[in-house]
């Protein structure tokens, strides 16, 4: 069955492939130099997973969300989490209509396929668990009833690292919920030249021409989960988790549902690069994003050289 | 909870409890009688609660047993430091333990005295098949170690990891090997120091009483192989090979004369040809050793008593090895004292009156004392008298009974009968003993325990000659075949046991596999390791050589134990990843690019790509041939995949070389 479905899936794997390379390039001529986080945030896209961004202010999370959602033809919402704001602004509200005397309800902008939620620590923790709840089980229950969210539904949230007043930060078992964190960071120098040239800056104000459809991003979802794992790679990324796990510096290891992340991850980004099998250069690309916000080191400190240690140290021949 | 307090699986408790009943089970005929049903109960009683998960039993009821087992102990074999209550108490304690054992820690300290209790035995025999038994012994106890450690399988008797037991245990015979040879030795055995582990061997021993060579006749384990010079082997029948002489007799017992004198050889009188052999006796707790009659010369270590003995200093607690020269004479002509010839004619003298009278009849009739000898051989074969290992039981006055009742035994209770004749009849005598016969297969002559045998030796004086010492076998008058055939041939035919040629063919080659055995391996002395050090050229005299040896025999075989250790755990590439070295070895110069070969072979071949441009095309279809060929779903045409990847590797090359 795998023989038939991988010879029948050959013809249009390549051309999936460039559809998908073409996307972040597309994307890239308004995110500069950031090719590699494009091409992982549209691989957690594929893989079904939310990202999670953690930037300062003013680097392009907006603009990166925007573009992405433009490309893939999606619907786009954002909203803009406050201390103030409640589940209702963000999953909707039910309100009494004089003249059918019912309650009708009227969605929230959780009813979306593209969500951008930007600084999702300022909201109190309890809209910031309705916003994840819903994430994770794709629906609001909402007056007893259930309204499910879109098939293509995809969370990007945006979180300032900064230590502010009147922030709330994400729990450890929220932030799981994401498949990978990512962050932007400053462009280099060239890349920064460039953004204050005159032709970027009119291309900019342009919107990016869609390229593919929701529909065609939920068949790449479904055949990214196709994409096959020898023995080899699988024990190479349990090695890897188990590293976590038994790494003197790091408080505590990934999960279950971490190292399933990984695998997802794995799948897409070896689809992207047009292959129907993974191999340990993919799950070695996918690990430092689904690590980097599940991994605390034992002082609280960013496990980053921590995460980049396990993988150049474990070999593969 | 940690591995060491882990509780122990059923099958775990039943390696260990195998281990330890194999250990214990070669010992069980030397220990006390209550030691086997406390065995059995501790045993029982181990599985039952493990069965039906009752609790570990209290530490008070424990210590209580031990206590009583340590009494027991004492009340069976005595107090004091030796080799019976040493062993005994260890493997009582031993079995004992699993009383306690129900975590890790404990089986662990089981299975090590398991393997201190398998060489306990060692130090009663160093026999071939013992060797074969505690080999098994040895596995069991190293399997049972390898069941605690880790489990392959559930199955209790798993095949492949006994299989990899017995590969650990083949590791180790080179060791074993080595050290036997190299290990410095000492001149004598541990335990050889004579009085603290005395002990009665099977054996000959300086007294007879009734009984006491019955006893030898069913065992038929070898006392010691003699190899004649040019394989010139005597007649059967001249083939007694002396041991204790025993004078005095006290109505039941026959014990030895304590001499003061000894001497290294006899004055050779006899131009006849002597018989030159070596002898290797086994090992008999005693200090007598065999030569046929008579010994010339006393080998070295060892003299000739007065009455021609051969006795060693120590006693023979291992095998010896002694070279002899023999006169085969049955007559011995020797000076006697007047002392000497009143304890030869001594017997107890309110007992054995109707023989006392007939030998006092004997006397009246002629002065001659070969007359009189003759008609008591005479008396022997022509009265009802019958050979029978199965005799009536005889007591009060012993010779009576025997001469004019029973008229039925052996060897023993001929030479003794024949023997107060004589010295009723006013001739000196004694009573010797030692092997009679022995099986010649050819390479030596094999004499085994059930060839002990008893004769007499008579003092002949005729007028002025000088005195001689004639050995008068009666037994032969009553049972020529004893003589003539040995024992044991007699013997099975009379108790009609399976007796088929094969496992007398069986029994003759393994002791011959025995033989050899002795030869090469029991036989390693220090002489003969020292012939060895000094072919290697290494000065066995002096202490500080022999230090730095055993330190550095330690250092290299423990160095030696790695080479296993790596080749297990040596990392083992499959084609695809040697083509990948293959690939790797290429750049071997370039050490920044050959640094990247444990990142995998995207990021090597991607690196590679920057170093050699040039070769960029071939690169790419190397690193998507190899991909597939690794990690896809679709592994067919393998051999095809890897010759092309061969030949692109070679293409690689040409253009990283130019």
């Amino acid at each position: 069955m795998t023989q038939h479905a991988s010879t029948t899936a050959q013809p249009n794997k390549n051309s999936d492939a460039q559809i998908i390379n073409k996307v972040i390039e597309t994307i890239g001529h308004k995110i500069l130099d950031k090719s590699e986080a494009i091409e992982i945030v549209v691989a957690t896209l594929i893989a079904g997973g939310h990202v999670l961004l953690e930037d300062l202010p003013g680097l392009g999370k907006t603009t990166l969300a925007m573009s992405i959602a433009q490309v893939f033809g999606m619907d786009y919402k954002r909203i803009q989490l406050t201390s103030d704001m409640m589940p209702s602004d963000v999953l909707g509200v039910s309100i009494y209509d004089p003249t059918s005397q019912t309650f009708s309800y009227h969605k929230g902008p959780v009813f979306t396929q593209f969500l951008l939620a930007d600084e999702l620590n300022r909201a109190t923790p309890k809209t910031q668990s309705a916003l994840l709840e819903a994430m994770a089980e794709n629906q609001v229950s909402m007056d007893g009833k259930t309204y499910l969210l879109d098939d293509a539904f995809f969370v990007m949230a945006t979180q300032n690292p900064i230590d502010e007043a009147g922030t709330y930060n994400l729990p450890q078992s929220q932030l799981d919920r994401f498949l990978v964190s990512l962050s932007l960071g400053y462009p280099a120098t060239d890349s920064e030249r460039q953004l204050y040239s005159q032709s970027y800056m009119q291309a900019f104000k342009k919107p990016l021409p869609a390229l593919t459809t929701p529909k065609q991003l939920r068949n790449w979802q479904q055949y990214s989960q196709t994409i096959h794992a020898a023995e080899e790679v699988l024990d190479f990324l349990q090695l890897l988790i188990k590293k976590t796990r038994t790494h003197s510096e790091i408080l505590h290891g990934l999960s279950p549902r971490a190292g399933l992340s990984l695998f997802r991850l794995s799948q897409s980004l070896a689809m992207l690069a047009g292959r129907d099998f993974m191999t340990p250069a993919d799950v070695k690309k996918a690990f430092y994003p689904v690590c980097r916000h599940r991994l605390v080191a034992k002082d609280n400190r960013p496990a980053k050289d921590i995460i980049k240690s396990i993988v150049h140290d474990t070999e593969i021949i | 909870m940690s591995r060491m307090t882990s509780q122990l699986s059923e099958k775990q408790l039943f390696w260990i409890v195998f281990a330890v009943l194999l250990a214990v089970l070669p010992q069980v005929h030397r220990l006390p009688i209550w030691f086997l049903p406390m065995t059995v109960a501790v045993v029982s009683y181990r599985f039952y609660a493990q069965i039906y998960q009752l609790k570990q039993t209290y530490n008070r009821i424990l210590t209580v047993l031990a206590i009583a087992a340590m009494i027991m102990i004492i009340y069976s074999q005595g107090i004091g430091l030796s080799r019976e209550i040493s062993v005994t108490i260890l493997i009582t304690m031993t079995v004992l333990k699993l009383l306690e054992t129900y975590t890790m820690r404990d089986a662990l300290l089981v299975v090590m005295l398991c393997y201190f209790v398998t060489m306990t035995r060692f130090l009663y025999s160093q026999d071939l098949l013992l060797v074969f038994y505690l080999f098994g012994s040895a596995f069991v106890t190293t399997h049972a170690l390898s069941v605690l450690n880790f489990e392959k399988t559930k199955r209790w008797f798993d095949t492949s990891q006994l299989r990899a037991t017995a590969g650990s245990l083949a590791l180790a015979v080179p060791f074993a090997a080595l050290f036997f040879l190299v290990f410095p030795r000492l001149g004598a055995p541990i335990w050889g120091s004579p009085d603290i582990f005395g002990e009665g061997k099977t054996g000959i021993s300086d007294t007879m009483s009734p009984g006491s060579i019955i006893e030898l006749f069913m065992d038929d384990s070898p006392a010691f192989r003699a190899t004649f010079k040019d394989h010139k082997t005597p007649p059967k029948n001249q083939l007694y090979w002396r041991g204790p002489v025993l004078w005095n007799f006290d109505g039941t017992t026959w014990s030895r004369k304590k001499h003061n004198r000894t001497r290294t050889r006899i004055q050779q009188y006899s131009e006849r040809e002597t018989y030159q052999y070596q002898i290797e006796l086994e090992s008999t707790g005693q200090k007598y050793m065999f030569g046929l009659d008579y010994v010339v010369n006393s080998p070295s270590g060892a003299f000739l008593l007065p009455d021609s003995i051969l006795y060693s200093p120590q006693k023979i607690n291992q095998l010896r090895h002694y070279e002899l020269e023999s006169l085969l004479l049955d007559r011995f002509y020797q000076p006697l004292d007047e002392s000497d010839k009143l304890l030869l004619l001594d017997y107890p003298a309110n007992q054995n009156q109707q023989t006392r009278r007939m030998m006092h009849s004997w006397q009246q009739e002629t002065k001659k004392p070969l007359e009189i000898i003759n008609r008591a051989l005479t008396w022997f074969n022509q009265d009802e008298f019958y050979y029978s290992y199965s005799p009536p039981p005889l007591s009060g006055d012993v010779i009576d009974q025997f001469i004019f009742e029973s008229k039925r035994g052996f060897c023993e209770h001929y030479a003794s009968s024949f023997t107060i004749m004589m010295r009723m009849a006013g001739i000196p005598a004694r009573v010797v003993t030692g092997y009679q016969g022995g099986i010649n297969n050819g390479e030596y002559l094999l004499v085994k325990q059930s060839d002990a045998h008893a004769w007499s030796e008579v003092y002949i004086t005729d007028g002025d000659k000088p005195g001689y010492w004639l050995r008068v076998d009666p037994t032969s008058m009553v049972a020529p075949e004893r003589v003539e055939r040995g024992s044991r041939q007699i013997m099975d035919e009379k108790r009609n046991i399976i007796d088929y040629d094969w496992i007398r063919n069986f029994k003759e080659s393994m002791d011959r596999y025995r033989y050899r055995w002795n030869q090469w391996v029991r036989d390693f002395n220090v002489s003969k390791q020292q012939a060895l050090f000094e072919v290697l050229g290494i000065d066995h005299r002096n202490g500080k050589t022999l230090a730095m040896m055993m330190a550095g025999i330690l250092l290299i075989t423990g160095l030696l134990s790695l080479i296993p250790i790596w080749w297990l755990n040596r990392k083992r590439y499959h084609t695809l990843q040697r083509i990948y070295l293959e690939l790797v070895a290429k750049v071997r110069k370039n050490s920044q690019l050959y640094s990247l070969k444990n990142q995998g072979v995207e990021t090597f071949v991607t690196q590679m790509k920057i170093t050699y441009p040039e070769a960029k095309t071939q690169l790419n279809h190397f690193l998507d041939t190899y991909l597939a060929a690794r990690y896809s779903n679709n592994a067919n045409e393998r051999k095809q995949t890897i010759a092309h990847l061969r030949q692109t590797l070679l293409k690689i090359k040409q253009i990283i070389k130019h």
